[in-house]
């Protein structure tokens, strides 16, 4: 009897198992619920309840219950942080030949978000970067890279003890990533215009930062600017 | 009772097989979800070509490669401060080398998805037993950069020399987590231009952490030869 009953527990075991096995995915993704963002400094609250995908080409869907219309360039970027999805085809595709007016929100979004809020600050000076066209662009990068510098990952106005400099590297770079990205944005602009005074500026006044990772980084892409203008 | 016996065994096996990692019922929900996202992104990615090392170390450019590699070592998640403020992962081979722990920092730090990935496969490096789990080596002293100024902790000001904080092979953790990186820049066709540069960006500070001459060279020639 006992051997009978055994042998029930672990058929029935190998049968779930197998279906849970044949269903992953969704077992996976259905543990993806949305939630508010604390990084986010307005509050808000998120009525959409999406499967979060991952493919290059599928793009979140939208709840059933909300009218579909037009989404402001904001709120799709809001809906991206929220989702801590970088590989959001909507960054690629929806971001590209800003209006000033597209700028200027972007701007004061950036300005909306914590200090602590790196990622997000970073990805609005990558988009912001991408579309340099004029002066104002320009004074936005300089503001990024002469930003004080944030001290530490939880709290950018004082400095987390560390045991070890092991775990460091990531968080070093994340702590300079808005400022490194604004650098990056430069360097690419400067390969394509290696005689913009207004690119030079930015640089110029990032090399004399304090904070060494920024004077460092723009005195290399100085010199490789200068170098590529010798060839 | 021998034909029970074998097959209780071939179900634990086979469930085994089934689930790759399972996290602990301490770990926070939302840590849990956002490493399941994070994964299910490495697992969706698609290349068109690997570099040499890339090949050797996790094999094709590919989500099922990447969700191999970090499947066959990990069996476990659970929650743990790691002994640092700063960590987001660390392993504990001393304890269970097939286990990964992670902090809350996992989600409270605002780090690029790319770069909590290059620490989530840092650290999976860290389970292979067969390689004494790469330990890290000392950075050397005086430890200093490309242009002959010296390696910091930049927040901390604290120098890096002496501490174990490099590697003397590209197949180490830093080693492999900048390979994998530098070939998602280089090389992964549905990844976002944001993801690239981060990989780019995040790999290049890595490679600052190798500090023998052959093996920066070796990951010269595999990776930054145009």
């Amino acid at each position: 009897m006992l051997k009978k009953i055994l042998a029930l527990i672990v058929t029935f075991g190998v049968i779930t198992i197998s279906w849970m096995w044949t269903n992953r995915n969704q077992v996976i993704l259905h543990l993806a619920d949305s939630r508010v963002d604390p990084i986010l400094k307005e509050s808000e609250s998120t009525e959409v309840n999406t499967p979060l995908t991952h493919s290059q080409k599928q793009i979140p869907l939208i709840s059933q219950t909300t009218i579909v219309q037009p989404m402001h360039k904001i709120e799709i970027l809001k809906e991206i942080f929220r989702s801590k999805n970088d590989n959001d085809p909507r960054l690629d595709q929806d971001f590209n030949q800003l209006s000033d007016d597209d700028k200027r929100e972007l701007s004061k979004q950036y300005d909306s978000l914590s200090l602590e809020s790196r990622n997000e600050r970073g990805t609005i000076v990558y988009l912001l970067g991408k579309n340099l066209s004029n002066s104002r662009d320009f004074e936005f990068l300089q503001k990024v890279v002469t930003e004080k510098p944030c001290l530490s990952l939880l709290s950018c106005n004082s400095v987390t003890a560390s045991s070890s400099n092991h775990e460091d590297s990531s968080s070093e770079i994340t702590l300079h990533y808005p400022q490194i990205v604004a650098l990056k944005s430069i360097e690419a602009y400067l390969k394509q215009n290696p005689n913009s005074p207004d690119a030079h500026k930015v640089l110029q006044e990032a090399q004399k930062s304090r904070d060494l990772v920024i004077s460092q980084m723009a005195y290399t892409i100085r010199q490789k600017t200068n170098r590529s203008d010798q060839n | 009772m021998k034909k029970i016996q074998l097959f209780i065994l071939a179900s634990l096996i086979i469930s085994s097989k089934c689930f790759a990692y399972k996290f602990d019922s301490n770990v926070p929900r939302d840590v849990q979800n956002q490493m399941t996202q994070d994964l299910a992104f490495m697992a969706s990615i698609q290349g068109n070509d690997q570099s040499n090392l890339h090949k050797e170390i996790f094999g094709q450019l590919a989500g099922d490669t990447y969700s191999k590699f970090f499947n066959s070592r990990v069996t476990g998640v659970g929650l743990s401060g790691c002994g640092s403020a700063n960590a987001v992962a660390c392993v504990m081979p001393f304890f269970d080398s097939s286990k990964m722990w992670l902090t809350k920092n996992y989600i409270k730090f605002s780090h690029p998805q790319i770069a909590r990935l290059m620490v989530v496969y840092h650290e999976a490096r860290h389970t292979e037993d067969n390689f004494g789990n790469w330990p890290h080596a000392n950075c050397p002293r005086p430890f200093v950069d490309s242009d002959g100024k010296p390696m910091k902790s930049i927040w901390t000001g604290s120098s890096l020399a002496g501490e174990p904080a490099c590697d003397q092979t590209p197949m180490g953790s830093y080693g492999s987590s900048l390979i994998l990186l530098k070939n998602i820049s280089k090389y992964c066709t549905n990844c976002t231009n944001k993801v690239k540069m981060d990989a780019e960006i995040y790999a290049d500070d890595q490679f600052k952490r190798i500090i023998d001459s052959d093996a920066i060279k070796q990951i010269k020639d595999d990776l930054y030869k145009s």
